[in-house]
């Protein structure tokens, strides 16, 4: 019996377009996907097409999803390494220092502008050290937060560069206002005061010692001198 | 590549364990791979994960915010953003608002729905959203107009649904070794 011809057929160039029956309209996936004909397989018997982990298979064919996406790698596969990345312009971002070439000589650029980011580097330095100074002092609950530390940055780099003027900090004072500011509340501590006492003991016993060593020597080296002369 | 206009803003949501901070390292090398960007991440346990040498870590917030502000092309994640991120902060709203002129990619990482004030959550394009309570799925349902939301209350662990406006959910739990294929 020959095929009746169909117009419809004609439209699609002749593939059979799927219809879905009624039945499968709410059937959804293992994964929770609602079957759209558009997307989804059919199997021979009119069924939405399953595969081992009952997900619909898509139309598209392959292993690439029906939204295009790339395929999930295989069991055992291990997707490529990306390559790895500089990050030298990140990290002079992250502190605030200029770029390389950028201007760093004093004065206004011709034409208006600021120069370079040295301002905001000199800035940064001084807030840094002011914080850290007024830790030590007054306690660690005065540790500024990121809002107030940027807004501090802000106000010293427009001073510094409303004077053209950025100061230079000796490179020593910043770590010894640090350790300062660590060693600083311990200081105050009873546990640090009699450890402290401990040791001041243990080193003024130590030096007791070696001076009345160094003292009984002295003095037998002139008691034998006496009696030599006596003799 | 991804062209201007289509550009990311994500939010990645679920409670503890959920593994979130997997799927957006996993995230993280699939921007790599993929469209070739470098990641910045803000990452308060950044000694405990491995985001790879295509990433720039920190657990600064401030150098983070200036790596951000003063750097052009890079897909961002602030992870632990709890207890971080400031919802009425001019300059954090603008990490909604504005990323998306310097950096092609943000990706944020939370706890819950209301760590983003309104106008963070209406500038979303992604949502990956672990299990939610039922309260919290009728709050993303309303959000993105989609009952299929409401499914986030029955994920299982590491189960998650991917939202995107005008789009189906995409529910999945992929293994480790594929997040990096999302």
């Amino acid at each position: 019996m020959e095929p009746t011809a169909d117009p419809a057929l004609a439209e699609t160039g002749g593939a059979q377009p799927q219809t879905l029956p009624p039945a499968f309209e709410s059937v959804r996936d293992s994964i929770g996907r609602l079957f759209d004909p558009a997307k989804f397989r059919l199997d021979d018997d009119g069924r939405p097409k399953l595969d081992s982990m009952k997900r619909f298979c898509p139309l598209k064919g392959g292993r690439n999803r029906a939204d295009g996406s790339p395929a999930q790698p295989r069991n055992g596969q291990k997707l490529p390494e990306p390559a790895a990345a500089d990050f030298s312009d990140v990290d002079r971002a992250a502190a605030g220092a200029p770029a390389p070439g950028e201007a760093r000589a004093g004065g206004v650029i011709p034409g208006g502008g600021q120069v370079g980011d040295q301002y905001t580097a000199a800035a940064a330095a001084t807030v840094s050290m002011v914080a850290t100074a007024a830790i030590l002092v007054m306690g660690a609950h005065v540790k500024p937060d990121s809002a107030q530390v940027t807004a501090m940055v802000e106000s010293y780099a427009d001073c510094y560069r409303a004077y053209g003027y950025a100061p230079k900090t000796p490179p020593w004072l910043g770590p010894v206002i640090a350790t300062g500011a660590w060693i600083g509340p311990h200081l105050r501590t009873q546990e640090t005061q009699t450890n402290l006492q401990r040791f001041k003991a243990k080193v003024l016993g130590f030096l007791g010692a070696f001076r009345g060593r160094r003292d009984a020597r002295a003095a037998a080296a002139v008691s034998s001198e006496v009696e030599q002369r006596a003799a | 590549m991804i062209r201007p206009g289509q550009e990311i803003i994500a939010a990645i949501v679920g409670p503890s364990l959920c593994g979130k901070t997997s799927l957006a390292i996993g995230k993280s090398r699939a921007m790599r791979a993929r469209h070739g960007l470098r990641s910045l991440a803000y990452d308060p346990w950044c000694a405990k994960h491995n985001w790879g040498p295509w990433s720039w870590v920190t657990n600064d917030l401030a150098k983070f915010e200036r790596a951000v502000a003063n750097t052009k092309g890079c897909a961002v994640f602030w992870d632990e953003s709890s207890d971080s991120l400031e919802r009425n902060s001019v300059d954090h709203k603008k990490m909604f608002t504005r990323i998306r002129h310097q950096h092609p990619a943000f990706f944020l990482i939370a706890h819950d729905f209301a760590v983003m004030s309104p106008l963070m959550r209406g500038n979303l394009t992604e949502a990956y959203i672990f299990r939610q309570s039922e309260e919290r799925a009728n709050d993303w349902r309303r959000l993105f107009a989609d009952r299929d939301l409401l499914q986030t209350a029955e994920l299982e662990q590491r189960e998650f649904i991917i939202k995107r406006p005008f789009q189906p959910i995409v529910r999945m739990k992929p293994t480790l070794a594929s997040l990096g294929n999302l």
